[in-house]
């Protein structure tokens, strides 16, 4: 521990626990529309840390532009492949664990899925 | 090392998430599984650069995530559409 | 437009009079650059960048704080041993109008606490959203309806904007 350095390693800590807990919550979580809350909320601020903090131990432009490039990525992709997981797997029909409504499920799973393929162009 | 225990938890990770992936129980879980396995990875690799002092291995990270995301877009098309391309 | 290639130019001249091109110097020059712009909005014709430029900021510390709160949430969550998760889905009435600014409502919902974006209408006036940890509909709908209202000034809308549907 002598070359511990708190700009750097506190991020890449703080990332790398929230990354474990993302997995934790992933193996814990009922179903997996609430597994998706774990992943995508905390992957991203796990990953961010971690990039973070690597990026302040090589502290060159090379390195930097790469790490702001997957850092601005995961930004981007992360909820819309929450988003696009989520959606697939109402529409084709897995059930959600709810203790509340579901106010989606108005006119019944086969009509939504009728109605987005016909916006997509046909199935 | 700092880096040494990073790393450490993100493999311990990576192996909780392999257990989702392999108990599944639906196809959902097992892409949203694979994506975040992708992640991981991504972190993994950046971790590794910094152990390794060796700038080229974020490159393969760039990629990695590229790849990880659209294969992602993919597996829900084809989960969705039934096809991936028309 | 206008506003950014002002302000692109305000930097490079920067550049110029310190005499050495670096990020750095460009970052100074932007941000100097940025002061002069919203000194003299009416006659540059740049207030509208301006706004949205403030309006931009202040949406990225909004963004980042309720980032926090969401990932020490669900980090509780994923760790305590009797989640109360209350999982739901709700339908929720957009006030926000165009493609752009409704994709940028879903990716930030996602990450916002206790909601993940599952679907629009086809006519793309409800967002409906996965949401947990609230104990009712209504609740759910209002953390919604904060982060719409930081998202509307910066695409031009005031926060009077009624939504066309009402979902009770």
């Amino acid at each position: 521990m002598n070359d511990f350095n708190a700009a750097r390693d506190i991020p890449i800590l703080l990332g790398a626990f929230f990354v474990l807990t993302a997995a934790i919550g992933l193996i814990r979580f009922p179903d997996l529309y609430s597994r998706l809350h774990a992943s995508s909320k905390l992957i991203t601020l796990g990953s961010a840390g971690i990039f973070i903090g690597v990026g302040l131990e090589f502290a060159q432009t090379e390195a930097l532009t790469r790490l702001a490039a997957v850092l601005l990525f995961q930004f981007l992709t992360t909820p819309l492949s929450a988003y696009l997981i989520a959606q697939a797997a109402y529409l084709r029909g897995l059930e959600p664990l709810l203790e509340g409504p579901d106010e989606w499920n108005a006119l019944g799973k086969a009509a939504l899925l009728d109605e987005h393929l016909e916006e997509r162009g046909g199935g | 090392m700092i880096i040494n225990l990073a790393l450490g938890i993100v493999t311990l990770s990576v192996l909780l998430v392999t257990v989702r992936v392999l108990r599944g129980p639906s196809w959902g879980d097992r892409i949203m599984a694979f994506d975040f396995l992708s992640v991981n990875l991504v972190v993994l690799i950046a971790l590794i650069a910094v152990k390794t002092k060796l700038i080229v291995m974020l490159d393969a990270a760039l990629v990695l995530s590229l790849l990880g995301f659209l294969s992602t877009v993919a597996l829900t098309r084809y989960l969705l559409l039934g096809r991936v391309m028309k | 437009m206008r506003g950014v290639s002002l302000n692109i130019l305000l930097a490079i001249v920067w550049t110029l009079f310190v005499g050495e091109f670096s990020l750095r110097e460009l970052a100074i020059g932007m941000l100097l650059g940025f002061a002069i712009l919203s000194i003299f909005p009416l006659s540059l014709g740049t207030g509208g960048y301006v706004r949205r430029t403030l309006a931009f900021v202040r949406f990225a510390f909004f963004f980042a704080r309720e980032l926090t709160v969401a990932n020490i949430q669900v980090a509780l969550w994923a760790l305590r041993p009797h989640p109360p998760l209350h999982p739901m889905i709700i339908a929720y009435p957009l006030r926000l109008r165009g493609d752009n600014g409704q994709t940028v409502l879903a990716a930030t919902i996602t990450l916002m606490p206790g909601s993940v974006a599952m679907g629009f209408n086809p006519e793309r006036s409800v967002l409906y959203a996965h949401v947990i940890g609230a104990e009712n509909p209504r609740a759910a709908r209002a953390s919604l309806k904060k982060v719409e209202d930081a998202l509307l000034p910066l695409y031009g809308q005031d926060a009077t904007t009624t939504p066309l549907e009402n979902t009770a």
